[in-house]
């Protein structure tokens, strides 16, 4: 093939993906432009056309208001802290050591499980007539549940216990893929040939480099944790709620009055995000310059034994906590009769199951369908933006520069309060006459699945050796050939792993199903969320049980076809 | 301060590395380990470091001047390391990397001068607040075993480190190493492939 043609095609291809990553921003920006719109008095949908301060003004009087940014403050920063320091502390630990291993088996079931179904199973576990508490009465004689607040607490603590228990294990593999590209080894045989303990070398010298690897890891978890919904809504406090919560209450408010005070709110939360980033920005810059003398003090550290230890039993009991959630969602669901302060339940029965079944068999199927086609879009997407950002360095330096900007944009969505952006889109959703269509859901699922997807798939294709594919052309001829029977085949394993944490990442979307479904459009993730507030706890723990599984059973099934092919009605192991 | 190791038996999966080794290196003596690649040269300098992979199993014991240093902590042994990659940590300056190595018990005005010092000594003054990744191989090197020295080892194990050099920065480097190795009188067991590394009147092991 001549090097004009070559260059063609790879024209074509960056213009196709800088034509579809354009419009990936163009949703988001115009999300937010039309959020921020309406805080400000222009929403002519509802015949406001003159600019004005009056929902900033009601804003300032909620009352309340102050306690709410504090618990979305506390809850958030409090929780990506705590969930960083544990990482760190985790893969220090655990490097070299059977603890690696065995936190690279748990990563994904805990990645996989959706956020709503591990609330509702920590909330079992964790409720004053939870397994804890029954665990714990015949040592304290409790005839009855205690009066004590462990679920929706007035400080926000369980919902900062389960936002830990989720986000570990999320930064523990971004370090896990960071940490390869360090000489780990090398620093820490250097470091105790200068009389330096273990502990102190990963403190002084590799978590500093890590920590500028995974920063916008870190980031995106904290945006998450400021202005996340579902699980507010299962675990955290009521009265008042969380910020991100309250303006939610009003966007759903059937006054449309309260739909420019919605909008401020959102654009409150996004000045309570950007603010909290400036906040670890600076104290970054102030650590920066304060540990400098410390790095180089000369301390060759003490304890370090004291904190490895201390990290492994943080990991053994973050396992333990999934564990007993999701056994809890288990028991709950085949439970029959359960009086406190009894251990396991008196009788079983299918009843649950009967119960919740022929109303779950809808939001199933949607949730399925949903999930299955987001996934399936966005793993189309990536690796479409990857062979464009391949072919850049051929085309043009220009390109390379444009294809730079489109990776690092491609964390937008992640990096932006979804209640923000999310209303503007239904605003235009509504104006189209698309909103409650199961393919407009899938669109906005996809605003949040593509990132991930991208994410996953591009560590796999910068490494892949592009030698084979040349090899390919140069055998068959045929580029198509080349890149689907050589290229996709090697890189099938990571393929079928990003679909399945695609499909994960749909399942557990709560806000944009809610927000482009209109109430027409349900999944397993909007009725649970539904139920768990004030609903039976045996159907609950059914819907919560079966979306755990779904995203689990998608990651089970992906594991087997990229370890199995058919070949002449055999099934023989892959080799790659 | 006299190096001793007795009875050294290295294994790893299964397969003996080393069997019954035992050396001995005096003050300001160099002893090099030579042989081919995988034979557990490299590991027995972590064996004696104290960074040994938990994938090898050990035996055999290390003597610092008659002491029995085998089960002490790596960081508590005294052995200063010297890798072929002269690894430099990146997110300190040059005099920072220096600074690292320099005991606690010294005064900030100590640590600095002593930062200076080696600074001079590498004919690099000037570049302590450089970014290590802007040095040449050479002046990498040459930072990287000052701040070795500056930990003030009681022996030092070089894992062959001229390999990575050019001829003549080569030359240029263990003419720097063993001058310094000669000042400081303390024992030195180095890895290497090249005769040509070893000094005149070395002690030479082949495995």
């Amino acid at each position: 093939m001549s090097d004009s043609l070559i260059i063609r095609k790879g024209s074509v291809l960056n213009f196709s993906a800088t034509l579809v990553a354009v419009l990936f921003f163009a949703v988001v920006l115009l999300g937010t432009l039309s959020a921020v719109l309406p805080a400000f008095g222009y929403f002519p949908a509802l015949g406001m056309s003159s600019l004005s301060l009056k929902s900033w003004g009601q804003l300032w009087e909620t009352p309340g208001l102050a306690e709410m940014l504090w618990l979305s403050f506390f809850s958030g920063a409090g929780a990506t802290l705590v969930s960083m320091l544990l990482a760190l502390a985790l893969v220090s630990a655990a490097w070299g050591s059977r603890f690696w291993h065995q936190a690279e088996r748990w990563l994904s079931p805990i990645m996989a499980t959706p956020h709503v179904a591990l609330s509702v199973g920590l909330m079992f576990l964790i409720m004053p007539s939870g397994m804890i508490v029954r665990g714990l009465s015949p040592f304290v004689d409790w005839q009855g549940p205690p009066d004590w607040h462990t679920v929706q607490d007035p400080w926000a603590l369980s919902l900062m216990a389960l936002l830990i228990l989720k986000e570990t294990p999320f930064l523990i593999l971004m370090l896990m893929v960071s940490i390869r590209q360090l000489p780990v080894r090398e620093i820490l045989r250097t470091g105790a040939g200068l009389g330096y303990q273990s502990w102190t070398l990963w403190v002084k010298l590799i978590w500093p480099q890590l920590y500028a690897r995974t920063r916008l890891s870190m980031l995106t978890v904290l945006v998450f944790s400021l202005s996340v919904v579902d699980i507010a809504l299962v675990l955290g406090p009521a009265t008042p709620p969380t910020f991100a919560v309250q303006v939610l209450n009003w966007f759903q408010n059937p006054d449309l009055e309260f739909q420019s005070l919605a909008s401020a709110g959102s654009v409150l939360l996004l000045i309570l995000v950007l603010l909290t980033i400036a906040i670890i920005v600076s104290f970054e810059k102030a650590a920066k310059k304060l540990c400098r003398r410390w790095l180089t003090s000369g301390q060759r550290g003490v304890a370090g034994g004291f904190w490895a230890g201390f990290s492994i039993i943080s990991w053994k009991l973050l396992l333990g906590v999934f564990t007993g959630s999701a056994l809890m969602l288990l028991l709950w669901s085949f439970a029959w009769r359960w009086r406190f302060p009894s251990i396991f339940p008196q009788s079983w029965s299918l009843r649950g199951w009967e119960r919740a079944w022929p109303r779950l068999v809808e939001p199933l199927e949607m949730a399925l369908l949903i999930a299955s086609v987001s996934a399936f879009l966005a793993l189309l997407v990536s690796i479409l933006i990857l062979e464009a950002g391949r072919n850049s360095q051929k085309v043009s330096p220009h390109m390379e520069k444009v294809h730079r900007l489109i990776s690092r944009a491609m964390y937008l969505p992640l990096l932006l309060p979804q209640l923000t952006f999310l209303f503007g889109i239904q605003v235009w959703l509504i104006r189209s006459g698309t909103e409650g269509h199961w393919l407009s859901v899938s669109l906005m699922h996809l605003l949040f699945v593509l990132p991930y997807c991208y994410l996953s798939l591009s560590g796999p294709w910068r490494h892949y050796d592009e030698r084979q594919t040349a090899q390919a052309l140069l055998l068959s001829g045929s580029p198509a050939r080349a890149f689907f029977q050589v290229k996709c085949l090697i890189l099938l394993k990571p393929i079928l792993a990003s679909f399945a944490l695609g499909f994960a990442v749909s399942i557990a979307q709560y806000l944009p199903t809610l927000f482009a479904g209109a109430g027409r459009v349900v999944t397993v993730t909007t009725e649970t969320v539904a139920l768990a507030s004030g609903g039976n706890r045996k159907v609950m723990a059914v819907y919560a049980l079966v979306q755990m599984l779904l995203p689990m059973l998608m990651y089970g099934l992906m594991m087997l076809l990229s370890a199995w092919r058919v070949t002449g009605w055999r099934l023989r192991k892959r080799w790659v | 301060m006299t190096l001793e190791v007795k009875n050294l038996c290295l294994t790893v999966a299964g397969r003996q590395l080393v069997s019954d080794l035992s050396f001995e290196a005096r003050p300001g003596q160099v002893l090099a380990i030579m042989g081919p690649s995988g034979c557990g040269k490299s590991s027995i300098l972590d064996f004696l470091c104290g960074t040994l992979a938990h994938s090898f199993k050990a035996s055999g014991a290390i003597l610092l001047n008659g002491m029995d240093i085998t089960q002490v902590a790596s960081h508590r042994r005294g052995m200063g390391m010297q890798l072929q990659d002269h690894l430099l940590f990146p997110h300190l300056s040059v005099g920072e990397n220096l600074a690292f190595g320099v005991p606690a018990s010294y005064s900030r005005s100590q640590r600095k001068q002593k930062v200076e010092n080696a600074l001079d000594d590498c004919q690099l003054q000037g570049y302590g607040k450089h970014n290590p990744l802007t040095l040449s191989g050479g002046q990498r090197a040459r930072i990287s075993l000052m701040r070795t020295l500056l930990s003030e080892p009681k022996a030092l194990l070089l894992d062959e480190p001229f390999s990575k050099l050019d001829p003549e920065l080569r030359q240029q480097f263990r003419e720097f190493v063993f001058k310094r190795v000669s000042e400081l009188s303390i024992p030195v067991i180095m890895v290497t492939h090249d005769q040509a590394d070893i000094p005149d009147g070395s002690e030479v092991i082949r495995l």
